[in-house]
Parts: C-alpha cells; sequence; structure tokens
C-alpha cells in the first residue's frame, strides 16, 4: 500500500512510486486524499499514472465545512486565517467558521483512519 | 404549495407521427403528453406536471439556436420548478435534444432537470456535467424502469432532500467530487480491494486516473542578452501585509506586483504567507523564495537585458488544478502581449 501526505510534490512522488511498483508485478493499492477544489470540479491528484487502477480516497480537503461556535477555545481562534483550509473571512463574528475539511488536522488522515472520502455526484 | 414540472419530449412519444414528422418546430401543450402522463401518475401528489414542451429532434438538430430559445421560452411560460426531459435511450438525436435542453433551462432559468440516456447516447459525454441524466436500458423497452429511477430522483430534488452519490442515485456523474462517510474506514476498504486486485478479482477503484494534456515546452531563448524575463512564483511571497488576501493554501487568486523600484526583497516590504512551508527563513529573507537580488545583478552585469517590471505571485499549496490553469493562461497572455522572452518560476 502506498500513501503520502502533501499536496504537489509529494502527489509524484506517489504517482512514481506506485507506477514502478506496478512495472515490477507489485500490485498496489494508493490511498490518498484530494484535492479537488472547493467545488469538487478539478482532479484531485497534482499528477497520476496509469498504473495506478486502485485508489482509495481519503476525501476532498477542499470541501467547506460550517464548525459551530465553541462554549472554550483553546489558543487563539484568529489563527484560522493562517491555517490550510482558512481564510480572513473564515472566523465569523459570532465565534462560528465556515472552512475547508482541511483545516482539522487529520481529517483525511492518509492511512486511511477515518471513513469520509470523495465520490462522483 | 404545488410543485410544477414540465416535461419535454419529441415528435414521436406526443403521438404525432415518426421519422416523416420530425422536423415539426416546437409547441406546447398545458398537460402531460405521452410518458409524461406516466410520469405524473408515478410523482404521485408530490407535483403536477403542468405541461408538455413537444419539439420535432430533426428540427432541434437543424435550427439549434432557435429551437433551443423557443423551447426555453414555452417552458418558461409555465413557470416550472424542474424540468423532465425525454427518456431518449439511445436515440442520438433525441439525447442531443434533451440534454441541450436542460442544459438551457437549467443555465438560464435556473431550475434543475432531469433527463435519462443509455450510456452510448452521444447526449451523455455532452450533456452529463450540465444536467441530471438517469442511466436507462438501450431502448424503449426500458420506460417503465427509466421513469420510476427519472420520477424517484424528481421527488428528491423538488423536496431537498440530500442526494447520495451519482452511481446509488442512478445517473451519470456530473464531474463533481462530493465527500460521503464510507461503512468501513480508508484503510479497510484499502485492504479489501488489494486482496480482490490480488486474487484478480473485479474491484471498483474511487478514482480513476485523469488523463492530462500534453503541452509541448516552449523553445530555448536564443539570445539572452537582450532577453527580457519575468519572475513568477508559487512560493506566496507578496508585499507585507498581503494586501490582495490571497489564501495561504488552496488559492483562488494570484497578485501582480510593480517590482520595477526594488533592488532587493526584505522583510520590511515583503513577507511569505504559504501555507505549505516553515516561513521562518523567507520571512528573514524573501529573495530566498523570489529571487529579486540575484535579478537585478544579473541584469546589471548585463546577463540578460532586462527584468520585467512586475511579479506574479499565489501560494502553490492545494492548489486546483482548474484555478492553476486559468492563472497560467491569464499571466501568459499578458507577458507575452508585454514582449516577455523567458519566465523563472519559482516554487517550493
Amino acid at each position: 500500500m502506498v500513501s503520502e501526505e502533501g499536496y504537489g510534490n509529494p502527489d509524484t512522488d506517489l504517482c512514481m512510486n506506485a507506477a514502478k511498483c506496478e512495472k515490477l508485478g507489485i500490485r498496489t493499492v494508493v490511498i490518498s486524499d484530494e484535492a479537488a477544489g472547493t467545488d469538487g470540479k478539478s482532479q484531485g491528484l497534482a499528477d497520476a499514472a496509469p498504473e495506478i487502477t486502485a485508489f482509495v480516497s481519503a476525501g476532498n480537503v477542499n470541501e467547506m465545512i460550517e464548525l459551530p461556535a465553541m462554549d472554550r477555545i483553546l489558543g487563539y481562534d484568529s489563527s484560522i486565517s493562517n491555517l490550510s483550509g482558512g481564510a480572513e473571512e473564515s472566523l465569523r463574528k459570532d465565534g462560528s467558521m465556515f472552512v475547508e475539511l482541511q483545516a482539522i488536522i487529520g481529517s483525511t488522515n492518509e492511512l486511511g483512519f477515518s471513513r469520509i472520502g470523495a465520490r462522483w455526484i | 404549495m404545488t410543485r410544477r414540472v414540465v416535461c419535454y419530449i419529441n415528435q414521436f412519444f406526443a403521438g404525432m407521427g415518426g421519422e416523416e414528422q420530425a422536423h415539426v418546430p416546437p409547441s406546447a401543450r398545458p398537460e402531460a403528453v405521452g410518458p409524461a402522463m406516466q410520469i405524473q401518475s408515478l410523482l404521485g401528489e408530490e407535483a403536477v406536471v403542468v405541461g408538455t414542451v413537444i419539439c420535432g429532434d430533426s428540427y432541434y438538430g437543424e435550427h439549434l439556436e432557435e429551437a433551443r430559445a423557443e423551447c426555453v421560452r414555452l417552458i418558461g411560460e409555465f413557470k416550472p420548478d424542474l424540468l423532465v426531459a425525454g427518456p431518449a435511450f439511445n436515440a442520438g438525436r433525441y439525447g442531443v435534444a434533451c440534454g441541450d435542453i436542460c442544459s438551457a433551462v437549467t443555465g438560464t432559468l435556473g431550475i434543475p432537470s432531469i433527463t435519462g440516456m443509455y450510456r452510448e447516447n452521444p447526449g451523455v459525454e455532452l450533456y452529463s456535467p450540465k444536467t441530471f441524466i438517469v442511466k436507462t436500458s438501450d431502448s424503449a423497452r426500458g420506460m417503465k424502469d427509466a421513469l420510476g429511477a427519472i420520477s424517484a430522483l424528481a421527488v428528491k430534488i423538488l423536496k431537498g432532500t440530500p442526494l447520495g452519490a451519482a452511481e446509488d442515485e442512478g445517473y451519470f456523474p456530473r464531474g463533481i467530487r462530493k465527500n460521503f462517510f464510507h461503512e468501513t474506514n480508508g484503510a479497510k476498504r484499502a485492504v479489501d480491494m488489494l486482496l480482490r486486485k490480488l486474487a484478480g478479482k473485479p474491484f471498483s477503484t474511487e478514482y480513476e486516473m485523469p488523463v492530462f494534456k500534453r503541452i509541448p515546452p516552449a523553445e530555448p531563448v536564443k539570445d539572452l542578452k537582450n532577453a527580457t524575463i519575468a519572475l513568477v512564483s508559487s512560493g506566496g511571497i507578496v508585499p507585507r501585509g498581503n494586501p490582495d488576501h490571497i489564501r495561504v493554501s488552496s488559492a483562488e487568486s494570484y497578485g501582480v506586483y510593480d517590482i520595477s523600484r526594488l533592488d532587493d526583497l526584505t522583510p520590511e516590504n515583503f513577507e511569505s504567507i504559504h501555507g505549505g512551508y516553515d516561513r521562518v527563513w523567507a520571512n528573514e529573507d524573501p529573495d530566498r523564495v523570489l529571487p529579486l537580488d540575484i535579478m537585478r545583478e544579473m541584469e546589471r552585469e548585463g546577463v540578460f537585458g532586462k527584468l520585467y517590471d512586475h511579479v506574479f505571485t499565489t501560494t502553490g499549496t492545494g492548489t486546483a488544478v482548474a484555478h492553476a490553469e486559468r492563472f497560467g493562461q491569464e499571466i501568459g497572455e499578458r507577458l507575452k502581449k508585454d514582449g516577455v522572452d523567458a519566465v523563472i518560476l519559482t516554487s517550493t
């Protein structure tokens, strides 16, 4: 099983590793999250290899989610503007947040720890 | 509050005749006609078929703009909440007409639309991203099942019931990825898939590999001494304060900044906002990612002709490919227009 953490460059490593294994006759399955865009219309990996015939999705990291305001905050909620998946407009006045799924670390765990996955609609 | 449905059918299903009547122009009747009657029966109390618009398949195909416009107008007059077209099964002209009218109605009237086709109908590839095309068999012998699937989907859409994956709802995917929770986690699904692959059993991949366009690279620069070179970066180097609010990840925009009066990037004038690497060293000296200082040195020494007076910058982590492609095309057009010969693209 081949997995990776990250986007761009790691996607290329992932595809090269899986393709090399397949060409050596080592059957491979890939587990990876996808960066399919907030509208879900972009290709999820920055690279591709036709040898990757078995792919398990750990979810689209760009899908927007609602986080309700919390009673207690550990740290600084304004930091969301600097985190991947957040932006300046993420934190609302009432303390709720509208962010990408990837703002929650581990939500699209690349080892397939979670049940979430992207499917075609 | 009655939910209003309009149906679109061709001359044959309207009982007007076969191929010899395929040239009839668009018309409308304020009632369910042909298969629309069965659709009304399947919709039950949930919605009313308030009208049927009819057009000959040849007429639509040979007068595309006029037929589309007139049919959209006739459909709009019924003030529908949903359009159902066909189903067209494997009939090519009918499939293209159904796909086209659904796409036009959804696009201009802003209401959802559903049709039905067999997988080999040319309408599927052309229109599946623009409407809901329910999967049907290849002929009208499958009408009962097709109308059942179409009506079930129609009721869900009209009621605003959240839809499952395309495969579960029975329509051709529209090219959009959506997150769902599976019964089992990714690790288990991966092991199951691998065991099936090893045993030579059929399995369903959760994502088919995209096929990329092959873009031939440009020719090398012949006359470097007189060349105009531009700096473009996906390293997230922006003027201090990030005035254009470029996102730290999944950027949907890029910035264009005048560096004509600058020789050097420093923490006073620029910073890194990239969400994919530790920014400490880039913030100590932004030239490390966007090498303005070295470019100025080489410009003075005459290694190349001129440094273009603007830099283009965005953050290249988690950037959706569709956005990245658009940035490249827009920036490229501008650079070409301004006579730039080469680009140094710095990434991280």
